[in-house]
């Protein structure tokens, strides 16, 4: 179903939502792009890919999971409830929301993760479409549509004046049905928006499927692993700006009579990641540097049939030594 | 977390808690001797001895502020009384550094003093105390590092606007 | 008197590489080669001379490569700015490397970009900047299909604007080039902060302590943070937790600081690296001015001169002390 709306109706509507739910915009804090909370504000244009992946609404790099406190002789265990406050995120990019749907089954399988359980089911998602290749990145690559997606409730994008629609959910056909802001539209005004990406790879930088293919090779070749990570410096940038990136550790703080057992971001490129109590299995960074490419191309595929890497580009532009992702996997599909 | 809850906080007749690092040699002797002179000081500070100032690592002080004492006190032997000849000399320059950048990060330097007390000084020793527990009565608790509330205990980069 | 410098230009470089490599004179040799991103190179760390086709010595080469010095052991060969071989006197002083075993060449730097500031002062985003060119004096800024023209003041990172070390300290030959500082140094602008009320400090240092989400490339990019294993990691007793919350992340950047006082030579690498972009280095300046300003000590200028907390003087200042 396509829809319209303006700009300045998008607000209105956007002001509307937010007597019923905290309301998530893209805003610039301290030179960064990120999502604050919307104060009714215009809507900024042009906005770039947030430099912290919204991963981190969903799964959040501090969470407080049980509590504990001994009084008078009793002992009381609470747990954090799950998150239901509705909630509206919009200006997601649609490798973003890729990486929210690829974490769905690791989160809500067999062990299930109610607070990304809970926070992805109470926020509706508005994507917005790209107009601009991002640094680094290589999202058509990995099967991304930067113009259209169906990973999201409602995906938006820009025409002249205001918005041409996609409404993907039913959550979000009930939302966009007021008259009073959307208007109709249809699948030939759609597809003839669609914008040509500035900046973007003329050719492909590679193919997916000889990546995948390398990646099962390449496990056992450790002088290509030792050659691509000798420059990497252990840091976890690359793991803390990743949208699909998920481990985590645990963490108990205590005082007298109490106590909270948190969750919070670990990185695979840190060297204590997989220590145990007299061994490391990877205790050199070339197999920490291994694991973090496999799990994305060969072990996340053979667990879930998808790599999990979205292609935005955060690893590759914001890597301290310039450590290019892009480069390996080149050199993988060769 | 390691931050007082609110209750206390806020309690009319609040009294700070004071840790002293004080050393084996003079300043804990000092002290020692202030009580069995029955010199009175006030009772709001808990003492930990330690081998000598120098034996004070800037981290214990960040680590001490971080699990919410009100303030800190660090007292060692006057210079040239070292019973190791020069560990106050060392940490008279680690202390130097820190407490410049304590007050520059915004740490009240009345949080975090320093004192020379000898093993003799007993009446220096109790005024030391009173000064500094008046200083940190007057800068009120030390609420640098409260946290929110256990239930909304997530961060993100929308944490609720300021 | 007159000093005989071992010259080599930026065609000799490679056969000065190769020369090293073939006469066992190093194992590795540290330099750049052309990145893949705008206005960033790679580290090139190479083995043998053949490794060394890709070096590219021609313009954004800020990264410190004495680095790799806590990792790489053995002799090593390495390109060395006038401020990244502050970081090798350091380095030499805390006996991480012997002077021996490095074999320094020197290059001219006429001052590092810092696309942040370009990009403030041409008004634009960071990521919309396509080009910066040196002109003459001046740089040219393209971003979205314009051009602009700026003033070095405004392109360069702000360390370069006060230079004072643009020939190394040490070194065994150097590039040819000239060896001044890309602006006539002037003195370094005062941190507002510094006169602020403390409460107005704490509400700025919380709110970049906040930030932080403890990726530790700070740490990891810093030359005089060696320790094999460090502190934050230490969980038996642990100091610092790793939850990337305020009170910790303040413990874990002032920790940091008083372990590098002294072997600090504020080459900036911290700040540059940082992704949610924490002023780290108002935070060394102050640690670093103190120091001078205190104990009379600039770190990694002279071999000779004792670490600032590895001596004492009685008349040390104590006014701060009860």
């Amino acid at each position: 179903m396509y829809r319209k709306i303006t700009r300045e109706k998008l607000r209105k509507w956007l002001i509307g939502l937010s007597a019923r739910a905290e309301i998530l915009v893209p805003a610039k804090m301290n030179g960064l792009w990120t999502f604050r909370l919307f104060h009714n504000q215009e809507l900024p244009q042009n906005f770039l890919n947030s430099r912290i992946p919204p991963k981190n609404l969903f799964f959040e790099p501090l969470k407080g999971l049980l509590g504990w406190k001994a009084a008078d002789g009793s002992f009381q265990v609470n747990s954090c409830p799950a998150p239901e406050a509705a909630r509206v995120i919009f200006g997601l990019k649609p490798c973003d929301a890729r990486a929210l749907r690829l974490l769905q089954p690791v989160f809500t399988g067999d062990y299930p993760d109610v607070f990304y359980a809970g926070n992805l089911s109470r926020t509706l998602l508005l994507g917005q479409a790209c107009r601009v290749q991002c640094q680094g990145s290589f999202c058509s690559e990995v099967g991304i549509d930067r113009q259209d997606s169906v990973d999201f409730d409602v995906f938006f994008r820009e025409i002249a004046g205001g918005y041409i629609v996609r409404v993907i959910t039913e959550k979000g056909n009930t939302l966009t049905g007021e008259k009073e802001f959307f208007e109709e539209s249809s699948a030939g005004e759609w597809n003839s928006a669609k914008e040509e990406i500035r900046g973007k790879n003329e050719i492909p930088l590679f193919n997916l499927e000889k990546v995948k293919a390398g990646a099962r090779e390449r496990f056992p070749d450790e002088d290509f692993w030792m050659r691509v990570s000798a420059k990497c410096i252990n840091c976890g940038i690359c793991t803390y700006l990743c949208p699909t990136c998920h481990c985590f550790d645990l963490c108990d703080l205590q005082r007298p009579g109490q106590g909270v057992r948190f969750r919070c971001f670990d990185s695979c490129a840190f060297p204590d990641f997989t220590k145990m109590a007299v061994h490391n299995p990877r205790e050199e960074k070339w197999r920490r540097y291994r694991q973090r490419v496999s799990h994305k191309f060969n072990f996340f595929y053979e667990n879930f049939q998808t790599v999990a890497c979205v292609g935005c580009g955060r690893c590759v532009a914001h890597c301290p030594v310039n450590l290019d992702l892009r480069e390996v996997l080149l050199e993988m599909a060769r | 977390m390691e931050a007082k809850p609110e209750t206390e906080k806020k309690e009319k007749n609040w009294e700070p808690k004071i840790l002293a690092f004080l050393c084996r040699w003079c300043s804990y002797a000092g002290a020692d001797l202030t009580g069995s002179s029955r010199i009175s000081y006030p009772a709001n500070v808990r003492i930990l001895r330690v081998p000598c100032s120098g034996r004070v690592n800037p981290l214990f002080i960040l680590k001490t502020l971080r699990s919410g004492m009100d303030g800190i006190l660090v007292s060692g032997c006057h210079p040239g009384d070292c019973h190791y000849t020069a560990g106050n000399y060392n940490a008279r320059r680690k202390f130097a550094i820190l407490s410049r950048l304590l007050e520059y990060v915004g740490i009240d330097p009345r949080r975090v003093q320093f004192s020379w007390v000898s093993a003799s000084e007993r009446d220096k020793f109790a005024k030391v105390v009173s000064a500094v527990v008046a200083d940190v009565k007057a800068l009120g608790p030390n609420e640098l590092f409260q946290l929110p509330d256990f239930g909304q205990m997530t961060k993100g980069p929308t944490s609720p606007d300021p | 008197m007159s000093e005989i410098i071992p010259e080599v230009s930026k065609d000799g470089l490679l056969d000065l590489g190769k020369k090293l490599f073939d006469e066992r004179r190093v194992d590795y040799f540290l330099g750049y080669k052309k990145g893949t991103v705008r206005f960033k190179t790679i580290p090139l760390i190479a083995r043998k001379g053949e490794d060394l086709q890709e070096l590219w010595v021609e313009d954004f080469f800020h990264a410190n490569l004495s680095l790799y010095l806590k990792e790489i052991k053995g002799r090593v060969g390495i390109l060395a700015k006038g401020c990244d071989s502050r970081s090798l006197v350091s380095l030499i002083k805390e006996g991480q490397i012997k002077r021996e075993d490095l074999y320094i060449v020197g290059i001219p730097c006429a001052g590092q970009v810092d696309p942040g500031k370009a990009a403030k002062a041409a008004s634009c985003e960071p990521e919309e900047l396509e080009e910066i060119i040196r002109r003459n004096q001046e740089f040219v800024i393209r971003a979205n299909g314009q051009e602009k023209t700026l003033s070095k003041t405004q392109v360069l990172l702000d360390k370069c604007l006060f230079c004072q070390y643009p020939r190394p300290l040490i070194f065994d030959s150097l590039l040819t080039g000239d060896y001044v500082a890309p602006v006539s140094p002037v003195a370094r602008a005062q941190d507002d902060l510094r006169q602020k009320p403390v409460s107005e400090k704490w509400a700025f240092w919380s709110g970049q302590f906040e930030r932080c989400i403890r990726c530790y490339a700070c740490r990891n990019v810093c030359p005089a943070c060696f320790c094999p294993r460090c502190i934050v990691e230490e969980n038996m007793p642990q100091w610092v937790s790793p939850l990337p919350a305020e009170g910790d992340n303040f413990v874990f950047h002032l920790m940091r600081l008083l372990h590098v006082a002294g072997t600090c030579v504020s080459c900036g690498e911290c700040q540059r690296v940082c992704p949610v972009e924490i002023p780290l280095m108002k935070l060394n300046e102050k640690m670093t001015d103190d120091l001078r300003e205190l104990f009379d000590f600039v770190a990694g200028v002279d071999l000779e001169k004792a670490l600032p907390f590895r001596t004492y003087r009685q008349e040390d200042p104590q006014d701060f002390i009860r």
